[in-house]
C-alpha cells in the first residue's frame, strides 16, 4: 500500500508510518475498511513477519467512489491554478 | 556500510515505536509493532536492488514526517481507553518533547543546507518526497539538493535526539500497570531460607495474595499470566531465591486486578522492569486428527448457553460447578471419579477450543494455537494423564492411582477427543526481564 501510495507524487506524504497507520486505523474504525492478521503459520513458514490484510467494506467501495468522483470534477479546477512563485 | 545505514534507520523506527507505544495495552502496542515490522520488510524487499543509500533517508523520512501522527494517534488511543492518566499524560510530554526537539534538529540541518552553493545533483535524486523538497528550495529561491547528502546530519540529528532524550525514557519504562497502576494496601515480602521445594501462590477471598516460599519468578509469571517459557532472561535469584509474600488490598479485587496489582509490588519492592518482545519459537497447534474433520468420540457440543455465561476467573483444574450454574469454563474431576477407589479422569464443560488450548500450556510447555476452525463451545471426558494426574494422597496414605500407566496428552487428545498437537513455529510474545533486585526489606 506505501509503495502505491509513494508511486504518485502527490500522496508520499501519506506514506510515513504514523499518518498511514492511524489513517488505516480510523477508516477501519469508520466502517470503510476490514483487517485480519494472516495466519501465523504462512509468515513462519514463509520466514517473514506477518501481514495485516485490509479489505474495503461496502461502506468503503461507496465512499472510495465518491471520492474518485470529487477528485475529477476538481481536476480541471487545479490545473488551471497559477503556479507557485519562485 | 549502507546496510548499516538501513539496519539504523529501521532500529530508529522501532525505538520510536516503543516509545510512543509504552504503557499501552498489550494488544494495541503489538498490533502497532507487527504492522511496523511487515512494513520495513516489505519495504525492504520491494526496494531490493535500489541504492541502500537512499533505502536509509526513505524509512528516516517516513519515520519523522509520521511523527507528529503518531503521537496524534497514541493520545487518541488513551482517550478512548480512558486512561489518559496522568502517567500517560507525562508519557506524551516527554515523547512530544522528543518530537520538537527532533523537528528543531531538522530544521537546522535543512536550513545549513540551503546555504550552500549550487551543486550537481547526483545519485539519490530520486529519494522519496524529492518533490516535496525541490518545492521547498524552489521557493526559497535555491536550487535542489539531494536528501542522500543531508544524510550524516540528519541521522547524527536523529541519533542524538533519540539518544539523548528517548533511550533513558526507554530503558527506565516499566510494563503497562506497574508502578502508578492499581495498589495493595499493604504487603510484606520476606525472605524463605526453610529450604522446602513445597510453594504455594494463593489468591484468597477478601483482597489477600498469599505466597509461601515462592521465588520471584513463580510471582513474576502469576502477575503476567505467562508460562516460564514465556519469560525470559534475569538474574539467577529469580528462579532460586524463596519468599514469603502477604499483600492485601483494600476491598475484594478479582484475581485479574490481583495481577496488575502484583505488577506494581514487583516493580517496587524488587525493582522489576521488563519489556515484551515477539518471538518465534516452537508452538503446537491444536488441529482436528481426523482427515474426515469428525471429532473424537468423547468430544461433543455444549447445550447450555455458554455464549452469555459468565466466564470463569481463571483456566485450569478448579472445582465442580454448584449445582444449578450452567457449567461453563469448568475443567476439573470427571463425574464419577473416585479418589479411594482410584478411578476416574478429567472433564471439561463449555469450553471453547481457544480455552482448551490454554488449558493444554502448562501440559506441553509451549505455547498452543486453537487452529482446529472449531466454533463454539465443548464439553468432554478423558482419562487422567501423564503430564497432570489427579491430587497425590495425604502424607501416609497409599497412592490407589497406577500412575505410570496414565496415558500422554498427544495420546489421549487423538484418540479420546480427535484432536492433535501439531508441532510448528511460530510467534509467541516473550517478557524480557531487562532489570530486577533482590527486594528490600519490610
Amino acid at each position: 500500500m506505501a509503495k502505491r501510495l509513494g508511486d504518485e507524487n502527490s500522496r508520499r506524504l501519506l506514506t510515513a508510518y504514523g499518518t498511514l497507520y492511524r489513517a488505516l486505523g480510523r477508516l477501519e474504525a469508520m466502517g470503510l475498511l476490514q483487517s485480519q492478521w494472516e495466519d501465523p503459520h504462512i509468515p513462519a513458514r514463509e520466514n517473514r513477519p506477518g501481514r495485516r490484510l485490509y479489505v474495503l467494506t461496502a461502506a468503503g467501495e461507496a465512499a472510495a467512489q465518491e471520492a474518485r468522483n470529487t477528485a475529477g470534477e476538481k481536476a480541471p479546477k487545479r490545473a488551471a491554478r497559477r503556479p507557485v512563485p519562485a | 556500510m549502507n546496510s548499516v545505514l538501513v539496519r539504523l534507520a529501521a532500529s530508529c523506527v522501532r525505538v520510536w515505536m516503543r516509545v510512543y507505544t509504552s504503557g499501552m495495552p498489550p494488544s494495541c502496542r503489538e498490533d502497532r509493532r507487527a504492522e511496523i515490522e511487515s512494513d520495513l520488510w516489505e519495504f525492504q524487499c520491494d526496494a531490493a536492488g535500489d541504492h541502500t543509500f537512499a533505502l536509509a533517508v526513505h524509512i528516516l523520512l517516513r519515520l519523522v514526517i509520521g511523527v507528529p501522527d503518531d503521537l496524534g494517534w497514541r493520545l487518541e488511543r488513551a482517550a478512548v481507553a480512558g486512561t489518559q492518566t496522568q502517567r500517560t499524560l507525562a508519557l506524551s510530554g516527554r515523547v512530544a518533547g522528543a518530537a520538537l526537539c527532533i523537528c528543531a534538529l531538522w530544521a537546522i540541518h535543512a536550513d545549513a543546507n540551503r546555504r550552500r552553493p549550487a551543486s550537481p545533483v547526483a545519485g539519490s535524486a530520486a529519494v522519496f518526497n524529492h518533490d516535496i523538497e525541490e518545492t521547498r528550495t524552489m521557493r526559497a529561491g535555491n536550487v535542489p539538493h539531494s536528501a542522500g547528502r543531508r544524510l550524516p546530519g540528519l541521522t547524527a540529528g536523529l541519533m542524538a535526539a533519540l539518544g539523548v532524550s528517548l533511550v533513558p525514557q526507554l530503558a527506565a519504562q516499566a510494563p503497562p500497570t506497574a508502578i502508578g497502576g492499581p495498589a495493595f494496601e499493604a504487603a510484606s515480602v520476606k525472605p524463605n531460607k526453610s529450604g522446602d521445594s513445597r510453594a504455594t501462590l494463593v489468591p484468597q477471598a477478601g483482597g489477600r495474595l498469599t505466597g509461601t516460599n515462592v521465588t520471584a519468578a513463580a510471582l513474576i509469571q502469576f502477575a503476567y499470566g505467562l508460562p516460564d517459557f514465556q519469560i525470559s532472561s534475569g538474574p539467577n535469584w529469580l528462579n532460586a531465591d524463596r519468599f514469603d509474600i502477604v499483600a492485601k488490598a483494600d476491598n475484594d479485587p478479582s484475581v485479574d486486578q490481583k495481577r496488575l496489582m502484583l505488577r506494581g509490588l514487583l516493580a517496587e519492592r524488587f525493582k522489576l522492569r521488563a519489556h515484551t518482545e515477539t518471538r518465534e519459537l516452537p508452538i503446537y497447534a491444536l488441529v482436528i486428527a481426523r482427515k474426515d474433520g469428525r471429532i473424537g468420540p468423547q468430544l461433543r457440543r455444549t447445550e447450555a448457553d455458554c455464549a452469555h455465561a459468565t466466564p470463569p476467573a481463571f483456566l485450569g483444574i478448579g472445582p465442580s460447578p454448584s449445582n444449578g450454574q450452567p457449567a461453563c469454563g469448568f475443567f476439573g474431576m470427571a463425574p464419577g471419579t473416585d479418589f479411594r477407589a482410584g478411578h476416574g479422569g478429567f472433564a471439561f464443560r463449555g469450553l471453547t477450543m481457544a480455552a482448551l488450548a490454554k488449558t493444554l500450556v502448562p501440559m506441553v510447555h509451549r505455547s498452543v494455537s486453537d487452529q482446529t476452525g472449531l466454533d463454539g463451545y465443548f464439553d468432554a471426558e478423558f482419562d487422567f494423564l501423564a503430564e497432570i494426574g489427579p491430587p497425590p494422597p495425604p502424607p501416609g496414605l497409599p497412592d490407589p492411582f497406577d500412575r505410570p500407566s496414565f496415558l500422554s496428552v498427544f495420546t489421549v487428545l487423538p484418540e479420546q477427543l480427535g484432536l492433535k498437537l501439531d508441532s510448528r513455529r511460530g510467534p509467541v510474545e516473550v517478557l524480557v526481564i531487562d532489570h530486577a533486585e533482590q527486594p528490600t526489606p519490610d
